[in-house]
């Protein structure tokens, strides 16, 4: 009697198992479609050839003479996360290492508090933040102050609390027999971070890196507001930019046909750029985990 | 209170260490918080012997392990009363290099807590610290690995991955691990505990050949194991909740004529 209650159960369970990774493959598999299907007439028409070698953004021109050149804006995704990932990644690395192995048990209950409080903030408030508080302070160095660095550092702001959270829970796995172990053998701290807790940490603290990253290449509502967002390939920090979901955010609401058609070209390509860091991210660990 | 307690254990009080004593415990006591784990133990470690620790769980038996290399400043809330002198260095006074007593004093754990890296750089971590010429790390690599019977199993795969080994194995790296740095007194915490009979036995007869070359304290359940390798014993008991020792002595006398009670009732319940 109760062993087959208990088989029922498992079979509902199985199912119900079976129908969540159905629902959320199938999910995934709509969203690339829909942005597949949108972006053919596009594709097809204009070619991926011409949202290079195109002059300019003039998506909805009146004599239909319209350019399509995303160069800019993908330059201006790509600048804004490189240099948000270059200050937060190591910053919340060091962060997560300082608060596991060197802080005082209180100063590293405290940071984690603030660090998970800081991870919860909406990305709006970071970009009225930066729009009230850090724009101003540029605007004094080289005006407008709505730029590139500006969307940087807002971004950097966003990602970090993601990397030290994420690399935190990370070391917290590290199991208390090979830090044991280590200082058993006189190991000093140094040697048993780089030798002990790198190696068994690495693949944990990839994950924790690449989904700042991606939280900073699909940010649109920050930058949107720091950024300046002109379209232009940036020569200097103090440059406005647009990045992709900038534009997309801003154009989207009057796009018609062929606009509209390369704005979900555009979103493509920030799917193709997430797909791509997956890659890198798997490559890189596996060269780690062979060490 | 503690001496009440202190009759409750009837353990013998020593005199104070000689200079020339090896590893000399006094009055040592553990606590985690409020609880008592280990109370007013004394006894005396003698150079190239071989000291079993047994008695039943939970009586302080790797608490006191870890008092000797001072592994227990790790633990938090774990606090250590008393002296323990290791070749005339009190080594809960200040000033004490820590890394340089834990060189010097090799652990093994009950279970294998290899470095998730290779075999190698498992052996090389250590070495390096302590400063091994790097010309010099593979020779004495595979010393200790010849000395742990592992170099005919591993040599052609030291760079793979340390946990793709056997738990025997696995075991016996460990080992290897801790005699890179030619540590003067090796303790061991119910080393084969996690191992088959066929492993454990590989690591019985290891420590039969290591007796007298290095100064060992082993923790082990398996009394017919201590009978077997011990040169000296310590009874650990329980009164109260808290860790005593009942008896210590070379362990042909404890195990032939057991002076205590205890000491009695336990040999004779684990004989069956
Ligand atoms: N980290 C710890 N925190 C709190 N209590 C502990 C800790 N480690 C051991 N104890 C307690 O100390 C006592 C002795 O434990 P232990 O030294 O592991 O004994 P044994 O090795 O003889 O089994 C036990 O009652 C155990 O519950
Ligand atoms: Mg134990």
């Amino acid at each position: 009697m109760k062993t087959r209650g208990a088989t029922r159960n498992d079979r509902i369970l199985l199912w119900g198992l079976r129908g969540a990774s159905v629902l959320a493959s199938s999910i995934v598999l709509l969203i690339v479609y829909f942005l597949l299907a949108e972006s053919l007439p596009a594709l097809r028409r204009i070619g991926i050839a011409r949202f290079v070698t195109d002059g300019d953004w003039l998506p909805s021109t009146a004599e239909g003479e319209n350019q399509y050149r995303l160069v800019p804006m993908l330059a201006a995704t790509l600048l804004s996360t490189l240099g948000a990932v270059l200050i937060a990644a190591p910053a919340g690395l060091l962060s997560a290492v300082f608060c596991h192995f060197y802080a005082p048990k209180a100063l590293a209950t405290l940071q984690r508090r603030i660090v998970e409080l800081l991870a919860g903030i909406p990305s709006v408030i970071y970009g009225f933040w930066g729009l009230v508080t850090l724009v101003p302070i540029l605007q004094r160095l080289a005006p407008p102050g709505q730029n590139l660095l500006a969307g940087i550092l807002v971004l950097t702001l966003m990602i970090l609390p993601t990397i030290a959270m994420l690399a935190s829970a990370t070391l917290a796995t590290i199991p208390q027999a090979h830090l044991q172990g280590a200082a058993a053998l006189g190991l000093s701290r140094w040697t048993t971070l780089r030798g002990v807790v790198l190696p068994e940490a690495a693949p944990g603290l990839l994950i924790a890196l690449l989904l700042g990253t991606m939280r900073a290449v699909g940010e649109t509502m920050a930058v949107l507001m720091v950024c300046g967002n002109v379209v232009q390939i940036p020569t200097s920090l103090f440059d406005p930019v647009r990045t992709l979901t900038a534009n997309i955010a801003l154009e989207m609401g009057y796009a018609t046909s062929e606009h509209r058609s390369v704005l979900f070209v555009s979103g493509l390509a920030l799917m193709a750029l997430v797909v791509l860091l997956i890659g890198l991210q798997r490559q890189f660990r596996r060269s780690v985990t062979l060490v | 209170m503690s001496d009440c307690c202190f009759e409750a254990c009837q353990s013998q009080r020593l005199p104070d260490p000689e200079d020339e004593t090896f590893l000399a415990v006094r009055n040592l006591s553990v606590h985690y918080g409020a609880k008592v784990a280990l109370e007013s133990v004394d006894i005396d470690i003698q150079r190239g012997r071989v000291t079993a620790l047994i008695g039943p769980s939970g009586c302080g038996k790797t608490s006191f392990l870890f008092t000797l290399n001072r592994l227990s400043d790790l633990i938090p809330g774990c606090g250590v009363g008393g002296r323990v002198r290791f070749e005339g260095t009190e080594i809960y006074s200040d000033g004490v290099d820590i890394g340089l007593l834990r060189a010097n004093i090799g652990m093994v754990f009950q279970k294998p807590n290899l470095f998730p890296v290779s075999i190698r750089k498992n052996l090389y971590l250590p070495l390096r610290e302590h400063g091994c010429p790097v010309n010099q790390l593979d020779r004495r690599s595979e010393e200790v690995l010849r000395e742990v019977g592992l170099w005919s199993e591993v040599s052609d795969r030291l760079d793979a991955s340390a946990h793709s080994l056997s738990g025997g194995q696995q075991q016996r790296l460990c080992i290897a691990r801790a005699l890179t740095l030619r540590p003067k007194l090796l303790l061991m915490d119910e080393p084969c505990s996690s191992l088959d009979p066929m492993a454990t036995d590989v690591i019985e007869r290891l420590i039969l050949k290591m007796r007298g070359e290095y100064s060992i304290v082993i923790v082990t359940h398996n009394l017919a194991q201590a009978q077997r390798i011990a040169d000296d014993v310590a009874v650990f008991w329980c009164h109260d909740e808290s860790g005593c020792v009942i008896e210590s002595g070379h362990a042909e006398a404890v195990f032939r004529a057991p002076k205590q009670p205890d000491t009695v009732a336990y040999l004779a319940g684990q004989r069956g």
